[in-house]
């Protein structure tokens, strides 16, 4: 009878014992986002995040976006134009087979060649001209012109098994099929639109993360993510809404885990048309002569926004206020460009002094669906310009209308805010979005307030060809000091803080870039 | 009856084309989704690229004829966010949509049917009257708020149902279902109620003003004279004579639910197909909303046309062919 028992018994125990340890050894996150599970497909940063944990890079970067050391263990420049790569050895695939310099080359060359793909990250390829393996662990790139960049850019490639993927498509990635990578974490599940589960990749070369396994929770709507943190459903809650944060610090057993981001908010000025499609005289004619195209107004403008209100009262603290397009602290913040502190009366003058004492009429743009609180912030500035006679409208759209609409120059005034942590430095901001449109040289896609100096330009070309750091930096603190404190170029808003909502028992450390890293939690007992 | 179904399908065949047509030139005429979707560091050379190979650069009535021709294939085009085809992303969804829908309804049915014929037997008792307005109360509410306060009841104070999700499912004939775990029945509870509410008070207000109206009829009267019990005159005489408003409101709604049930899904991550039709118009996933739409449309139709059938059997008065 009583063996009955324990045969009966026992198994049930080991059970709930069982379970109870394999939930302390996972973690659940809710997330917004869909990943895609092919690494070369769809480039936005939370695919980005999400490739980290199953595939590696040649070199990768850290929370603090330094470039660190990946599948390769060393390189150097052999030339301006040739780098030479040594990788790592003894490392193997999540499907067992061995990782070496034929699978790079299969990765490099597979990015720019998945049909279909409306967003490649063939970006960070198509400066290299040749890529060849000149032994089974040595690798040498050579790119079409001197890019110091590429030790950053190639942070985005990443490495898949040519063995195992070679003829296969997006589609054999999403069922897990051919989703073998080298990185610490590996494919176990994925149901689109409501989960995907990794589990530990107990050969991975590096650091063992602390979670046996990680659950991505798919759930688009702010308040029930927030309220599966409530119910003890998910650890950790991603794309946390500002607006709950003092709610969820008045609770007991959870906490806000933030960090400055590298995302810098700022306002496109429309400085190239003589008329500005949204800029108009008091009775709302439009004007001949847009008063945009004078730096005195923008200067105005610039100095009649109170950005400290904004980070206190739009922002709850969770931002810090930006007098140029990189945060303070980072490669390339120049030091030697003023603070803007508000100053109305000024700013009047100044309007006064360019001729337009009694204002004008203007509308700014925003999307209402991308940055933290990006629609209350247009609402602040209009009212905030309005001070100073600029009687301002507020036009806000879904990111899927909007961004199309600011690269065809659409808009007078216009809101955005970049990410700077793929070049660590505001090097991809000023050539992207200010250095003159030249479609042919890849420069100033998206210069959506039509700028441009030829000084300017040069620097910014000058910064991209310069290996010498120093260097580097000098013609990065000439360019920005030309756009923004010459020329008026845009004005700067703030940087945004990246913010999660955490269960106690969990410690988790967010990333510069916003990217979510399950390899940076663990349990804090 | 063969007749009846030719003429549908024909009829369906033309509303399809239509639907397709307008679905298609509003999705066009909204904008480019390169350009929500591209890297901010792509070149414009890289942008241009991206939108030839989708065959984005094309006027509108070529796109529209590439898309007719694949669908003279069956092919309803590929997802530009998710790169597989738009109609298995769909299919793939539909089962836990169609779960959810019917654990509403027969939610709203059982619990419906009961009430609202109390309601109407009972006009002028508390219970009727409590019944009634009550009801009104559940198609008034907004469905977000109603969830989000069942979350904050249930789960977060009470703690007795999981705040979200599908939790533990079972496979059958490859397709996976909820119901049959009890994790999953419990995570499927909140949602079909909160989806039921307002299929409920239809329910209830239809039984109840169809009951009220046929107990003063002839027939009522000679069912009662002829002394038939009670429980006969109730649920052979007067249901039946009143089902066929509620046939046709339960078969709206379903038709309803399984298409547009997106609030209740998102707000309980629920991974069915209104949550993919929300991201999809939101990142302007062309080829998907158009196939969903059609896939709604289908619905519909077939619906629409089981509801008829219905009709017929429940009221042999009605002709199918006269339709």
């Amino acid at each position: 009878m009583i063996k009955k028992i324990l045969t009966r018994a026992l198994p049930v125990c080991m059970v709930l014992m069982g379970a109870g340890a394999a939930a302390a050894d996972e973690l659940t996150v809710a997330t917004p986002n869909d990943p895609s599970i092919d690494p070369h497909y769809l480039y936005v940063s939370t695919n980005a995040a999400y490739g980290r944990h199953v595939f590696g890079k040649l070199l990768d970067r850290d929370g603090d976006a330094r470039v660190k050391a990946d599948l390769a263990v060393s390189w150097k420049n052999i030339d301006e134009f040739t780098w030479e790569f040594n990788l790592r050895e003894g490392v193997t695939f999540h499907d067992g087979s061995t990782f070496d310099a034929e699978d790079v080359i299969f990765s490099f060359n597979r990015v720019p060649n998945v049909p279909n793909n409306p967003a490649s990250y063939e970006s960070n390829t198509n400066m290299i001209e040749t890529i060849t393996a000149t032994g089974p662990y040595t690798l040498v790139i050579k790119t079409k012109n001197p890019y110091p960049l590429l030790l950053r850019r190639i942070s985005g490639v990443s490495i898949v098994s040519a063995e195992a993927v070679e003829g296969g498509t997006t589609a054999d990635f999403t069922s897990g099929q051919i989703a073998v990578g080298t990185g610490p974490y590996k494919f176990s599940a994925f149901v689109p639109g409501d989960r995907y589960e990794l589990v530990r990749n107990e050969d991975y070369w590096g650091e063992q993360p602390a979670y046996d396994k990680v659950i991505f929770r798919i759930m688009p709507d702010p308040a029930s993510r927030m309220a599966a943190l409530l119910g003890g459903d998910v650890d950790i809650v991603e794309g946390f809404s500002p607006s709950s944060v003092e709610t969820l610090e008045a609770r007991e057993g959870f906490y806000v885990a933030q960090r400055a981001s590298a995302r810098t908010l700022w306002l496109y000025v429309d400085i190239q048309n003589d008329q500005s499609p949204f800029v108009t005289d008091l009775d709302g004619n439009p004007m001949d002569n847009s008063p945009l195209k004078d730096a005195r107004v923008r200067e105005a403008m610039s100095i009649a926004i109170d950005r400290d209100a904004i980070v206190t009262h739009v922002m709850g603290g969770l931002a810090e206020s930006a007098n140029q397009l990189v945060p303070a602290g980072w490669f390339s913040h120049n030091p030697d460009i003023d603070s803007i502190s508000i100053d109305v009366k000024r700013a009047k003058s100044l309007l006064a002094e360019a001729g337009y004492a009694d204002g004008f009429g203007l509308t700014v743009h925003a999307p209402n669906d991308r940055y933290v609180n990006d629609e209350k912030i247009a609402q602040a500035v209009a009212q905030m310009l309005a001070r100073i006679g600029i009687i301002t409208q507020v036009e806000t759209m879904p990111k899927s209308v909007y961004f199309g609409r600011l690269n065809r120059q659409e808009f007078s005034l216009s809101m955005i805010g970049w990410d700077n942590s793929l070049t660590g430095s505001s090097l991809m901001s000023l050539s992207a979005a200010f250095h003159t449109r030249e479609k042919d040289r890849g420069y100033g896609g998206w210069n959506a307030g039509g700028y441009s100096n030829a000084d300017f330009d040069a620097a910014v070309e000058a910064a991209e060809k310069e290996f010498d750091t120093v260097k580097q930096e000098k013609y990065l603190n000439e360019a920005m000091r030309i756009l923004i404190q010459q020329d008026r170029g845009a004005i700067p808003l703030h940087s945004q803080f990246t913010i999660l909502g955490v269960r106690d028992g969990v410690r988790y450390e967010p990333r510069v870039d916003e990217h979510f890293s399950a390899m940076l939690a663990q349990p804090s007992e | 009856m063969t007749l009846f179904l030719i003429r549908r399908l024909q009829q369906s065949i033309v509303v399809l084309l239509v639907m397709s047509f307008v679905v298609f030139a509003g999705v066009f005429a909204i904008g480019n989704p390169i350009d929500s979707l591209i890297s901010p560091e792509a070149t414009e050379q890289e942008r241009e690229k991206a939108i030839s190979q989708l065959g984005l650069d094309q006027p509108l009535y070529a796109q529209y004829f590439v898309f007719l021709k694949n669908v003279s294939r069956g092919e309803l085009g590929t997802s530009f966010v998710h790169n597989r085809p738009a109609i298995k992303l769909i299919l793939e969804r539909l089962p836990a949509t169609l779960e959810l829908t019917v654990a509403a309804l027969v939610f709203a049915i059982i619990v419906g049917i009961p009430l609202g014929l109390l309601a109407g037997l009972n006009t002028e008792s508390l219970i009727g009257r409590g019944i009634l307005s009550s009801s009104i109360l559940f198609f008034s509410l907004p469905t977000f708020w109603v969830g989000l306060m069942m979350i904050l009841l249930f789960s977060i104070n009470l703690g007795w149902l999981p705040t979200t999700g599908r939790g533990e499912t079972v496979e059958i004939w490859g397709i996976h279902a909820s119901f049959l775990t009890l994790d999953g029945l419990r995570h499927l509870a909140m949602p079909a109620v909160n989806l039921g509410l307002y299929p409920l008070a239809l329910i209830i207000r239809l039984t109840a003003s169809g009951t009220q109206e046929t107990i003063p009829l002839e027939y009522m009267k000679l069912a009662k004279a002829k002394g038939l019990r009670r429980r006969r005159i109730i649920f052979i005489h007067l249901l039946k004579n009143i089902m066929i408003p509620i046939v046709t409101v339960i078969g709206l709604q379903f038709s309803v639910i399984l298409a547009f049930a997106v609030v209740t899904e998102s707000i309980f991550a629920w991974p069915g197909m209104g949550r993919l039709i929300i991201d999809s118009i939101n990142l302007l996933d062309r080829p998907v909303i158009v196939a969903y739409l059609l896939v709604t449309v289908v619905v519909f139709l077939i619906v629409n046309i089981l509801v008829d059938i219905l009709y017929s059997i429940l009221d042999p008065r009605v002709r199918l062919g006269g339709m």
